[in-house]
């Protein structure tokens, strides 16, 4: 939605109801969801004795489903005045990129090794976010890079996963 | 009903009984000599040795497998039987099924692992037909040290003194047992007792180490530990020993008058086996090689003295035997379990 | 108490030599560093170092690992202060009002205030250890899970005060965060739940996982949002040199109250076996909201909010010596490590330890006490050179914070499934930030939930069914009439306040 060039000040203090509808949705949709399984996978709703697998997510599944739904009705009479406004455009480049950066590196674990991962997460953030020179954010990388694994793996002795290079 | 993987977990100690042996004896003479034989030809022939390997327990630091790889690590070391390096790594979670499948989809064929084990986490997989479950089929199994019995006890605050007081308060009350989870090993104990006794025992999965705080306070009115944890409670006085699930009367010095349950007439045994594994498809050398550092280690006076102090009974089987001993116990499990109506 | 004194005299007369000495000021250095880094804690330190300890004498080994346990306590407010990162789960409690003061520019005192009531909680519950020890083991001992369950009611309930401006939205967090205490293991059942077949959500969600996505890394987000370039700016706006860390009069005067409170509840809920620190922090933490001087800014930049936290923390490693050195139970997986140290020194644990051990015993007791004072003196020498550095790399922070808390979550289990959970926490983190739902109240139902579940259907098969339990059980009774109080005073208040307006 695009927005019309009205004074900054406005702009920050128009709600933000819709998220508050999407959580709403959201979490009515766990509520549901856990309330499904246990009903669908014939979890023990009373033992002999006392309540059991099924009983407190099924009541907590119920309540969730509920506040979900006050939420909703609450936001649709306004008592959620935020003062929040829209994240700027660029802002939400700098995280999504981060998000991206992280994720599609930790995906590459698996092939290339943690310690590949974390110098690679390392050394996007700084160039593409931050915009450091290639040489100066790779020579950062691969000493932080060093730090940590010589702590964490040395120091700790915790076993990182290994790719195909070996380490 | 949904199948219950802890719930496995006690029904494997009502077979293991079978598979510890008798008594301070350890498994019967003969195969002893053609097992410890065997493993000396092979140590004549084999020319694998090694001066580092990862103890890997597939339970947390401070659990009772983790402190018992430990104990028998150092044990190796303090009596000069292996000078080499043991580096310890512990990835626990799911009854020990997170540290299994790792070990089985990661490390196979390797030998630089060596898993220290007890009889529970070897067959639960199985015997909860766990479709991504991995057991001791899917590993080499190497030996078996010895069984640890369960102790029945209970506070002085309860009254009870003896097996037979424990069925007079059932005429009348409700009799409370402390478990450590539904299924473990302390139930199926207290179910059995109950069953031989021809009384009601209502079983609370307290948990870990609450189980023992409800036996001490007397919360509860009976309680199932291993002989290791059951002694030093019943030193101190703070609990009183009612009988022990053994077919003979334990040695350390605490125990030792407490009556058998097959002496007090009812015939209730259970145990733990606690023993050695590696990844599958390891060269038989390897195996050999840690059955026969281990078999030494039994032999030796330190073994001797520190399963004695912990109640427990010395039963050294080998590779092969091992293996056996689990198969006869998974096989007779899971017929009870299908004669009880437990895979519905 | 003659002989009580002379036996706890003599421990220090065991560990007063240079060898113990250093290794003590190694184990509660250690154990500072360990605690401010993100994921690993106690547990972890002390498992890596079990096997170098072996080779040590059982004092010398025992005075580094419970050094490392309680010194992790003292680190564990530094990030979480300085960066809004909880090295420890107690230490999300301080992250609140902790990060709240260096936004306003009071790092200084924040930081001062974390060692200052760590170490009152420290010594005072030690104190408190040494003296009734052995038989406050019995007070544990009457704790059944009827007692269990009316002390989660009480700090569930106690939510309510750290629900923010929307009470709805907390409690659909706290009821978000029962749901995910959910997943795993059903303990009393020993089935399975939500898991969808997988081997690793069987082992239930880690409440540290879940504390650093929401916390640590959420927060990178929100920074970034925020102002890239200027991630971490608050912490150019705080002086931090030792004479910064000296505490006014004033932030004194705020805070004496709450340490003594802190350290009470930390101690007394420590003592019991499966109670954790993190309950006890929660629990001190909700009540002193009520007595708070600074009730406008609480949860937002309080120094009494450090202060009840950061000494609860603390006070429970003491209390949890209690059950370990008297009774040889664990409360926690730091305890249970440090019990498994000393049968691997073939030292019989159990009620007999204090007379078949003594020595060792006092001996280690008399180093928690040497052990605060040299921590604190390296946090205080430490405190400032690491600001400086955080100030200096303050460009780099983000990629380093980000890398750290990977690992850290990943050391946790040595698996990367803890860091996915990590990095879908710190999205649905953000978003709620944005939203306006707080996140404290999910960290409460995570910690508080499966326990609060557990002992109220274990009550019930003890009891037979017989509901009334949890009145006719004097301690539990008392717990439930106070809860019940304090929701009939809420509700009063409330409606006088409508009326009033």
């Amino acid at each position: 939605m695009r927005e019309k060039k009205i004074g900054e000040k406005q702009r920050q203090h128009r709600p933000l109801k819709i998220t508050n509808y999407i959580f709403a949705v959201f979490f009515f949709g766990i509520g549901a969801l856990m309330d499904g399984i246990v009903l669908t996978e014939n979890y023990t709703i009373q033992g002999e004795y006392a309540p059991g697998t099924g009983f407190f997510p099924l009541v907590v599944g119920v309540l969730i489903m509920l506040a979900s739904v006050l939420i909703a009705i609450q936001t649709s009479k306004g008592e959620y005045e935020t003062k929040k406004a829209y994240p700027e455009r660029k802002k939400i480049i700098h995280m999504t990129a981060f998000s991206a950066i992280v994720i599609v590196s930790l995906l590459l674990t698996e092939l290339l090794g943690l310690t590949i991962s974390l110098f690679l997460i390392f050394a996007l953030i700084m160039t593409v976010i931050y915009r450091y020179s290639w040489w100066y954010s790779l020579l950062v990388s691969v000493v932080s890079t060093g730090i940590i694994y010589g702590v964490f793996a040395i120091g700790f002795s915790i076993r990182f996963p290994v790719g195909i290079f070996g380490f | 009903m949904k199948k219950r993987m802890a719930g496995i977990l006690g029904l494997i100690l009502a077979i293991s009984l079978t598979g510890c042996g008798g008594g301070e004896n350890d498994a019967p003479a003969s195969s002893k000599d053609s097992t410890s034989q065997a493993q000396t030809e092979a140590a004549e022939q084999q020319e694998y040795s090694t001066d580092k390997i990862t103890c890997f327990a597939v339970f947390n630091v401070g659990g009772g497998v983790d402190t018992f790889g430990r104990q028998m690590t150092k044990m190796l070391k303090d009596t000069g039987i292996w000078n080499g390096t043991f580096i310890y790594e512990n990835v626990g979670g799911a009854s020990g099924q997170v540290g299994t499948t790792q070990v089985v989809e990661q490390y196979n064929g390797s030998p630089d692992y060596i898993l220290p084990t007890s009889d529970n986490s070897l067959q639960v997989a199985y015997l909860n037909r766990l479709e991504d479950g991995y057991g001791f089929r899917d590993l080499s199994t190497v030996c078996r040290l010895y069984c640890e019995y369960r102790v029945y006890c209970t506070a002085p605050s309860t009254g009870i003194t003896s097996l037979e007081d424990l069925k007079e308060r059932a005429a009348t009350e409700d009799i409370i047992g402390s478990t450590s989870g539904e299924g473990g090993a302390s139930h199926i104990g207290l179910a059995g007792l109950a069953d031989a006794m021809g009384i009601d025992i209502r079983c609370v999965p307290y948990g870990d180490d609450e189980d023992i705080v409800a036996t001490l306070s007397g919360e509860s009115h009976i309680g199932c530990l291993g002989s290791n944890e059951a002694i030093s409670y019943i030193e101190s006085g703070d609990l009183i020993p009612l009988a022990v699930a053994a077919p003979k009367r334990l040695n350390a010095d605490s125990v030792k008058d407490v009556p058998t349950c097959k002496e007090l007439g009812y015939d209730v045994e259970f145990g733990t086996s606690r023993g050695f594994v590696m990844p599958a498809d390891v060269d038989r050398t390897v195996v050999d090689y840690w059955a026969e550092l281990f078999h030494q280690l039994y032999e030796t006076e330190e073994f001797k003295k520190y399963v004695q102090e912990a109640g427990a009974t010395p039963a050294y089987l080998g590779p092969d035997e091992f293996r056996e001993s689990n198969e006869e116990q998974t096989e007779k499990s899971i017929e009870i379990l299908e004669k009880i109506g437990f895979y519905k | 108490m003659s002989e009580l004194l002379a036996s706890q005299l003599q421990g220090f007369v065991t560990i007063l030599n240079p060898s113990t000495l250093l290794l003590l000021l190694l184990g509660v250095c250690l154990g500072s560093v360990i605690g401010a880094l993100p994921g690993m804690g106690p547990a972890a330190g002390t498992s890596v170092l079990l096997p170098l300890t072996l080779s040590l004498s059982p004092v010398n080994g025992m005075v580094m690992l419970s050094g490392i346990y309680y010194g992790a306590h003292f680190g564990g407010g530094i990030t979480a202060i300085l960066l809004n990162i909880p090295g420890t789960p107690g230490a999300a409690i301080t992250a609140m009002d902790g990060y709240g003061m260096i936004k306003r520019g009071r790092g200084g005192a924040a930081l001062g205030m974390s060692q200052l009531a760590s170490f009152c909680g420290g010594m005072v519950s030690t104190l408190v250890l040494t003296f009734t020890g052995v038989s406050l083991a019995a007070y544990a001992l009457k704790f059944g899970q009827a007692e269990y369950f009316a002390l989660t009611v009480m700090g569930l309930f106690l939510v309510t005060s750290v629900t923010g401006d929307f009470p709805i939205k907390g409690y659909l967090m706290l009821l978000f965060g029962l749901a995910l205490g959910f997943v795993g293991l059903d303990k009393v059942a020993g089935v399975r739940r939500f898991t969808f077949g997988n081997i690793y959500l069987t082992d239930g969600i880690s409440v540290v996982t879940v504390l650093i996505g929401l916390f640590g890394f959420s927060e990178i987000l929100v920074t970034l949002e925020q102002d890239a370039a200027n991630a971490y700016e608050s912490l150019r706006m705080n002086q931090i040199r030792v004479k910064d860390l000296i505490l006014s009069k004033r932030d004194l005067k705020d805070s004496a109250p709450a340490i003594l409170r802190g350290t009470v509840i930390g101690f007394v809920v420590g003592a019991l076996p499966g109670a954790g620190a993190t309950i006890a922090t929660v629990m001190g933490y909700s009540y002193q909201k009520n007595k708070s001087p600074n009730k406008d800014i609480y949860g937002d930049g309080a120094i009494d909010g450090i202060a009840v936290s950061e000494s609860s923390n603390n006070a429970t490693t003491s209390g949890a010596m209690v059950p370990m050195l008297a009774l040889g139970i664990a409360g926690s997986s730091t305890t249970a490590i440090l019990l498994t140290a000393l049968s691997m020194y073939g030292i019989q644990t159990g009620p007999q330890l204090f007379t078949s051990s003594g020595d060792l015993v006092w001996a280690l007791i008399a180093s928690i006490y040497i052990g605060n004072i040299l921590v604190v003196l390296f946090n205080i020498a430490f405190i400032p050179s690491f600001a400086r550095f955080l100030t200096a790399a303050e460009k780099f922070l983000v990629p380093i914070i980000a890398v750290v808390c990977i690992v850290g979550v990943y050391s946790l289990k040595n698996r990367m499934f803890e860091v996915w959970l990590m990095i879908i926490f710190a999205l649905l983190g953000y978003f709620l930030r944005k939203a306006d739902f707080p996140a404290l109240p999910l960290v409460l139902g995570v910690i508080l939930g499966p326990t609060a579940e557990a002992a109220f259907r274990k009550a019930l098969i003890q009891s037979g069914g017989d509901y009334t339990v949890f009145f006719t059980r004097p301690l539990s009774c008392c717990m439930f009439v106070i809860c019940i109080a304090a929701v009939v005073f809420q509700i009063v208040r409330t409606v006088k306040k409508r009326n009033a307006r």
